[in-house]
């Protein structure tokens, strides 16, 4: 049993960077690929941005697993064929790209209009007002949405390794398949997790501090 | 054509099992979520490590410890039902938050009005707290549902035969892959923005 | 001497409803002009038109003889909500207009801000955020901002009106001591006794139309008009009954 812990441990060890490189990678490119997603969606006329639409909500509505296997077992009947690895960071990117959309877009939608009216009478142009009143106020007002939505995706990751990728979950498995010791190899896992996740929300929190008292200042 | 013909019968009735594991999961979150709230609320350490934990590791591996740690503590449970049961334990620590949510809403006057009139802490809970926070909650607690839904395809890995397993089955059976998880996709996005429209159809 | 603001037969419809129905008004310089009426007379609508803020949907606007348009100097404009950019500190909500629309020397920009602060009694609080600030202080910060500008005519939107009363004096007195130096400005206000004190005219506004301009001594004087001297029984009774009234 000991010995079953201990390579769960080290197991652990060798998969983390993987994990964490992913969705370092994911919330990367999510919060980019939802920004610009989000802009499009608030800025644009409607008819230009209905599919858009369509898509953010047809990934927020299936389920994740479901889309990691569309990527990966079906992506190579229309060409797309991508390793484990790169296909769970496309999902990943994708998935966590439809959640940040929406958190952009009601930022967007969130800034008070008077600031912007403000703005207007003293004669900013529209580009002005755009980037130095409605970016900024924005930014700040998702800033919790988007931390809360990063350590969400944290979690989603261990779902990648049931495409196979070898990050945390699928190594930690790997000792439990050869040793049959899964009770000892799953309770790392979970413990594991849950470090992760409660470090990375008392992090988000202290951000949240720092920026609320620097807006009192 | 032929592939929707030959692959929606049984993927649908797998979905029945998606939607009665997600209804027994909510249901069980929403029953459960109560109490947690109110433990949360009083800052006591169950509540609040229960609902850390459940927040805090991933739905996956939650299921594989009831899959495998609780035989392995003698605790033999049938596979659908550690599953649900895990489905709803998990559901509780979210709908726990929602419903603590729900209370801050509800101003404290009309509680302080609740306990001048006489009534017992049980039943200003009851007839004054959860209606008022079940009504502002509404919204939060469909999202909530449908996240249940989506999670509910992760099942699949404890081998119990819901639409996500099926879509498995038929996609290595029938060696189409694209076209057996676009329908399993397109079946729960059906059923999601069904209870989207459950959501706003009814006024609040 | 020409009228620097003129509002020459304005008219603003929303699908059926008139707002403002064919308003004129003259405006000299240095002028204090109240505005006041009943909820929904269309006061708002009213400054929210001359501002540009609002289309109109017949009539004309025009400052110093030209159409005026949002932006371009000529009408600065505080509101009942100050509207300051939360991001920034005082000094940069009154100075970031300077700087990035009259291209002024970022270091020219901030001595402009910090004089228009020390005009409205906050030159000590620049470097604050608005969230570390008082709604009264809040509001002055506002006003600063748009008197840096220098526009030709100033409007305020019921500027106290989302203050609690203790705050509302210190942003009145701002007003005050401005229009005392000459600015040009209508303002919007509940507060009666601040409008017949400050203002040269009182216009009174209801469902849309004129009722009555004339200097605060006329309208408050008890003089004519049956629907102003209604309202202003109303409102006396609100704010100063008395056992005798």
């Amino acid at each position: 049993m000991i010995q079953a812990l201990n390579d769960s441990l080290i197991a652990a060890a060798q998969g983390l960077p993987m994990t964490l490189a992913l969705w370092l990678g994911g919330v990367a490119i999510g919060i980019v690929a939802g920004f610009l997603i989000g802009a499009v969606r608030f800025f644009a006329p409607l008819a230009l941005t209905w599919p858009l639409a369509a898509l953010v909500e047809a990934v927020r509505g299936t389920p994740f697993l479901v889309q990691c296997f569309l990527l990966y077992f079906g992506g190579p009947f229309i060409g797309i064929d991508l390793s484990p690895v790169v296909a769970g960071l496309v999902a990943l990117s994708a998935y966590g790209a439809a959640y940040f959309s929406e958190v952009f877009r009601a930022g967007f939608m969130a800034v008070p209009k008077g600031q912007l009216e403000a703005a207007r009478m003293l004669g900013l142009s529209r580009p002005q007002t755009v980037l130095r009143i409605m970016l900024p106020v924005m930014a700040l007002a998702v800033l919790p949405s988007l931390v809360n939505l990063a350590v969400i995706l944290i979690k989603e990751t261990a779902v990648l390794s049931i495409i196979t990728v070898p990050e945390l979950t699928f190594r930690v498995q790997g000792v439990g398949s050869a040793t049959f010791a899964f009770a000892e190899t799953t309770l790392v896992l979970a413990l594991v997790y849950w470090a992760l996740t409660e470090a990375t929300s008392w992090a988000a929190r202290g951000l949240e501090r720092r920026i609320e008292r620097r807006m009192a200042a | 054509m032929d592939f929707i013909a030959e692959a929606l019968p049984p993927m649908l009735w797998a979905a029945g099992n998606t939607v009665w594991i997600s209804a027994v999961g909510i249901a069980l979150g929403l029953v459960l979520g109560v109490p947690i709230a109110v433990g949360c609320e009083a800052r006591r350490a169950w509540a609040l490590t229960y609902v850390s934990f459940f927040r805090g590791v991933p739905l996956l591996i939650q299921l594989m410890l009831a899959y495998y740690a609780l035989p392995f503590l003698g605790i033999d449970l049938p596979a659908w039902f550690a599953a649900t049961a895990t489905l709803g334990l998990c559901c509780a620590a979210y709908m726990a938050e929602i419903i603590r949510g729900g209370f801050a809403l509800v101003q404290k006057g009309g509680l302080e009005a609740a306990r001048l009139l006489g009534l017992t802490p049980r039943q200003i809970l009851l007839r004054i707290r959860l209606p008022i926070a079940l009504q502002a909650m509404r919204p939060a607690v469909i999202n909530e549902a449908i996240l249940i839904v989506k999670a509910s395809s992760l099942i699949s890995v404890v081998g119990i035969l819901e639409l996500t397993r099926s879509a498995q089955a038929i996609a290595s059976s029938t060696f189409e892959p694209l076209p057996a998880y676009a329908l399993c996709g397109a079946i729960y996005l059906a059923m999601n923005l069904l209870l989207m429209m459950f959501a706003r159809g009814r006024p609040a | 001497m020409n009228p620097v603001l003129q509002v020459r037969a304005l008219e603003r419809r929303v699908g059926d409803v008139e707002i403002l129905r064919r308003i004129s008004l003259d405006v000299m310089p240095g002028e204090a002009i109240g505005v006041i009426g009943p909820s929904g007379s269309g006061k708002s609508s009213l400054l929210r038109c001359i501002a540009g803020l609002d289309p109109i949907s017949g009539g004309d606007v025009l400052v110093e003889g030209r159409t005026a348009k949002p932006g371009d100097g000529a009408i600065g404009m505080v509101f009942q909500q100050f509207n300051l950019w939360p991001h920034l500190t005082a000094r940069d909500n009154v100075a970031l207009a300077l700087k990035v629309v009259r291209g002024m020397p970022a270091k020219d920009a901030d001595a402009k801000a910090e004089a228009a602060l020390t005009k409205v009694g906050l030159g000590a609080l620049g470097a604050r955020k608005p969230a570390a600030l008082s709604g009264g202080q809040q509001q002055r910060v506002a006003i600063a901002r748009t008197l840096a500008m220098e526009p030709r005519v100033l409007l305020f939107d019921e500027p106290t009106a989302a203050l609690d009363p203790e705050l509302t004096t210190e942003v009145l007195d701002v007003i005050r001591t401005l229009a005392a130096s000459g600015v040009t400005m209508l303002v919007v206000s509940h507060e009666m006794g601040f409008v017949a004190s400050l203002s040269t005219r009182v216009v009174f506004l209801d469902h849309g139309v004129v009722v009555q301009a004339a200097p605060p001594g006329e309208v408050f004087g008890g003089g004519g008009e049956p629907r102003v001297k209604t309202f202003l029984k109303t409102y006396l009774e609100r704010v100063a009954w008395t056992k005798d009234a």
